[in-house]
């Protein structure tokens, strides 16, 4: 277990800027997930970290230690790819003993971790398996128990629930989390995929173009993310324009449009801002109902989901809204009809109005 | 998930782990992962490169570049320079029809081997294959007595045809024999590559199966074909023991022709009491280096990107043709083709041996031969090994890429230029360092890693290109150094095709005539044993026992490397 710090780390490939100054402190002990689009720097970061890759500027710190220009064997760190990367020569015991093994630890503690890792990722009985005769689940389960049996101070794990069908990778999801909770290693974990970092974390990190956007537990980053980008990724959101007026009770009236709603309000936030929603927090409601504030609107497509509906609402001057009520609530939604689209004050998020246009900030790539 | 608890013996361990091991081997290990350790092996190995292959491979362009007032006096002889043009023409020409008819049989024995399932299909690649085991020599014998007209042989087996003394003739049809087992391999290993799919789609899209294959399939596999076409090339053109064998049997020597690597076979013979031919050697050698490297470039970099003017499609002519009976008769013809044009002709010699009156072997100069051949085979595999491997790793995961691909494309060189005039050429540059080159057998050791080299290097690449960084990465952060990296995971995952770069260095080594011969008058290998018995005491039951006699002890050979290493693996 140990603190990683990153003070001021950039990197380079040829014109392309994958880490801009980058300073992130991971808490010693702490299950860190760095989220972003691809090409945001996510696996340049967990690389910088490893030491495979050199950072042209700044430092790397682990426990204390500058190892910025240490090798990846002295740095105390486990890595696990994308691939797994198993040894596919080495039986599944093999893999598992292969850290200790080239430490020249004493071969009683090295028999012991590595039963105990095995048993833990429940592959004891595999132990004499080759890599290749196990299943996806039990590949990923391996590589985590060869992870852990190098005893490190720090786990790397980039995107290593990618190479999985969605149905296991909701599974393991949930077992690497009491895993690496029982081991107890500081642990810095790589995707794209906001579900499961909103699941896994203690906190987030959100990476977009090389730059660290904000840090922060997962519930803090839902409810309140600091920029529209965040938000967006972090679920699926309806933007729209509005002008805000603040009020002493901490709430800000928006004008959107020929619309008028109730915000809470943001520091410093007022006049032109940019505001949003989450599909999920929308509900519908007939036209004459009007249960709560809204907007009024033409149901343009209707995906059934299963648990929910897909709705996209041409909400006129507010432009199009993304709609995800529950199936129950909602049933008797049918394309071109019209519908209210209840929007609850608590929900509606405030951001500055970006630079450089809405659709370049929310860009993914 | 339940997990265990923690036993109180984790934390112990966790204390006790951590204590740095200790004694020789540790201290070794770190010694030999310092990053200035590390670069000293690297640099040597790249020295190695360029001072053991490379430089001695192009020495003679330079040697002749500085001595040209010699050349020229040579070139005024015409009794030596007639001989030239001639010679080249059965060099290049007759490498370059073979390797066009090997392209043209290949390509449906590759489609049958890959694409069709049927019983024996192991043996028949065998047999494929097995032409391989001949030495060139004993191939050459062999194709004379099948094809040839011979006023020197007395006896032909039944069976033997009479068809042609044409030089020209003769050295395709011989190099047909040692050619067409690499065009097969080649093209057969790019075809297992490509998916199937690709193919199945265009033929879901309505294409008959011949359309398929020619407008999806084929332009493919391109790169497989130039791969196929340099070693077709590289193997004709080198070969000097299969066509001094075949054309002093066929009588063409005494005629005064000549192809480049027999030209240098002889005048080496003769230099010795006429030191005018060395300028006229080194001359030949020169030019054949020359033409060869622009063959290595066409191939590779042109070739390769030359668009086949195959873009029309009939559909009704070739749907016609993708029906019964032609697939069969596609099939019928390739198998005919081996038969005949290689299998057959290949090993006719044994016929020799059943009609032949018997004569007494010579046992102790063959045993001998034997001797030299596993000793400078042996020993330039395992140098080829101990270097090789290294650069193919600096070629793959060295941080300079243009050093790497740099290297990648100049370890070719010594594989395409004709083996008789990397002898010259080297014999050139050792020739005044007596004292590191003490006796012809280290020469002639030399000469074979210069050639073989480049067949471990290859094989390596690719096994290493194969290989996914992130293995080694992630070994790299479990606490591997480089050097257990090396041992415990690159190592092990490259070793088939080391082992199959090996045997093909090692095979490559035994049946090595031209550079032999071009560095030294008086080692005696085996398929130099069977050359001079053929041209110089024209005993052929000999030389076909004795080529008998090798392919046993070679395959023994063989088998015992590969029982060896098999072993080795189980173990580790």
């Amino acid at each position: 277990m140990a603190e990683v710090v990153l003070d001021r780390v950039s990197k380079s490939f040829g014109s392309k800027r994958a880490l801009r100054d980058m300073d992130l402190t991971i808490r010693n002990g702490e299950y860190l997930v760095v989220l972003g689009p691809s090409g945001a720097g996510k696996t340049t970061l967990l690389r910088t970290i490893a030491g495979l890759l050199a950072p042209d500027r700044g430092r790397v710190v682990i426990g204390g230690r500058d190892v910025t220009r240490m090798p990846p064997d002295a740095r105390g760190v486990a890595y696990m790819p994308q691939t797994y990367a198993l040894f596919e020569r080495m039986t599944v015991w093999e893999n598992a003993t292969f850290s200790p093994t080239v430490k020249g630890w004493p071969k009683e503690q090295r028999d012991l971790l590595a039963r105990e890792m095995l048993s833990m990722v429940r592959l004891i009985d595999r132990a004499e398996a080759y890599p290749r005769e196990l299943s996806g689940g039990m590949q990923q389960r391996c590589a985590l128990a060869r992870a852990l049996a190098a005893d490190a101070e720090v786990l790397l794990l980039d995107e290593p629930l990618r190479a999985l069908d969605a149905r296991l990778r909701i599974e393991l999801r949930n077992e690497l989390r009491g895993l690496i909770q029982h081991v107890g290693t500081t642990t810095v974990h790589v995707t794209h995929d906001q579900e499961e970092a909103l699941i896994l974390a203690d906190r987030i990190a959100v990476l977009r173009g090389g730059q660290l956007l904000e840090v922060g537990t997962a519930e803090d980053i839902y409810a309140r993310p600091s920029s529209a980008f965040v938000a967006n990724f972090l679920g699926e959101m309806s933007f729209f324009e509005a002008t805000a007026f603040p009020s002493e009770d901490g709430t800000a009236r928006l004008a959107a449009g020929g619309t008028n709603l109730l915000a809470s309000a943001r520091a410093g936030l007022t006049g032109r801002v940019l505001a949003g929603i989450r599909a999920e927090s929308c509900r519908v409601a007939p036209p004459d109902w009007r249960a709560g504030q809204g907007v009024e609107g033409v149901v343009r497509r209707r995906l059934f989901m299963g648990r929910r509906i897909s709705l996209e609402v041409d909400a006129g001057e507010l432009g199009p809204l993304k709609v995800k009520p529950l199936t129950a609530q909602a049933r008797w939604v049918r394309e071109g009809e019209r519908v209210f689209v209840v929007m609850p004050e608590e929900d509606i998020l405030l951001f500055p109005m970006p630079a450089g246009g809405v659709s370049a900030a929310l860009e993914v790539e | 998930m339940a997990a265990p608890a923690s036993s109180p013996e984790v934390n112990t361990r966790r204390e006790a782990a951590r204590t740095p091991s200790s004694g020789w081997r540790a201290t070794l290990l770190r010694i030999v992962s310092t990053r200035w350790s590390l670069r000293a092996w690297y640099g040597g190995i790249v020295a190695f490169f360029l001072f053991m292959v490379l430089l001695p491979t192009l020495f003679v362009l330079g040697y002749v570049a500085a001595d040209w007032a010699s050349v020229k006096a040579v070139l005024g002889d015409p009794a030596k320079a007639s001989l030239i043009p001639h010679a080249l023409w059965l060099s290049f020409g007759v490498a370059l029809t073979v390797a066009a008819l090997d392209l043209l049989a290949g390509l449906p024995l590759a489609w049958l081997i890959v694409r069709h399932d049927f019983r024996g299909k192991s043996w028949f690649n065998t047999l494929v294959d097995s032409p391989l085991a001949v030495t060139t020599a004993g191939l050459g014998f062999s194709v004379v007595l099948f094809w040839g007209v011979s006023s020197k042989i007395t006896l032909f087996p039944p069976g033997a045809v009479h068809l042609t003394d044409s030089a020209f003739l003769i050295l395709v049809l011989l190099h047909l024999t040692t050619t067409f087992p690499y065009m097969v391999r080649s093209l057969a290993a790019i075809l297992e590559e490509i998916d199937v799919e690709y193919e199945n789609a265009a033929r879901a899209a309505g294409a008959s199966r011949l359309t398929a294959a020619r407008t999806i399939t084929l332009p493919m596999f391109r790169s497989g074909m130039a791969t196929g076409l340099l070693l077709v090339l590289a193997k004709a053109l080198s070969d000097t023991g299969g066509a001094l064998t075949a054309l002093t049997l066929i009588g063409a020597v005494d005629r005064n022709e000549f192809n480049g690597t027999a030209l240098i076979g002889t005048w080496k013979g003769l230099a010795g009491s006429d030191p005018a031919l060395q300028p006229a050697l080194a001359f030949v050698s020169a030019l054949m280096i020359l033409l060869s490297l622009v063959l290595l470039v066409v191939v590779k970099y042109v070739a390769v990107r030359l668009k086949v003017p195959l873009r029309r499609v009939r559909p009704r002519l070739e749907r016609k043709l993708s029906g019964p009976p032609y697939p069969r008769l596609r099939n019928v013809g390739a198998m005919a083709f081996l038969v005949v044009f290689i299998l057959v002709p290949s090993f006719f010699f044994l016929t020799f041996l059943a009609v032949a009156p018997p004569s007494d072997v010579n046992w102790g100069r063959f045993w001998n031969a034997v001797g030299v051949s596993f000793l400078v085979g042996g020993v330039a595999t395992a140098i080829d090994l101990a270097t090789g491997v290294p650069l193919a790793i600096l070629i793959t995961r060295g941080r300079f890429r243009r050093l790497g691909k740099a290297l990648d494309a100049l370890v070719n060189i010594p594989y395409i230029v004709p083996s008789a005039a990397l002898g010259i050429s080297l014999s050139l540059f050792w020739g005044s360092q007596r004292t590191i080159v003490p006796s012809d057998v280290v020469l002639v050791t030399f000469a074979h890693v210069a050639f073989t080299f480049p067949f471990v290097v290859r094989n390596a690449v690719g096994a290493l290109e194969q290989l996914d960084p992130a293995t080694e990465e992630t070994a790299r952060t479990l606490g591997a150094r480089p050097v257990q990296v090396f041992r415990r995971v690159l190592f092990p995952a490259i070793r088939p095709a080391i082992l199959a770069g090996s045997i093909m260095a090692f095979t490559r080594s035994l049946g090595e005539t031209g550079a032999t011969q071009a560095v030294s008058t008086t080692t005696e290998t085996v398929p130099i044993y069977i050359v001079n018995l053929i041209t110089q005491t024209k005993d052929y039951y000999q030389a076909a026992l004795a080529q008998l006699a090798l392919l046993f002890v070679s395959f023994a050979a063989i088998l015992f490397l590969r029982l060896v290493l098999e072993r080795r693996r189980a173990r580790g």
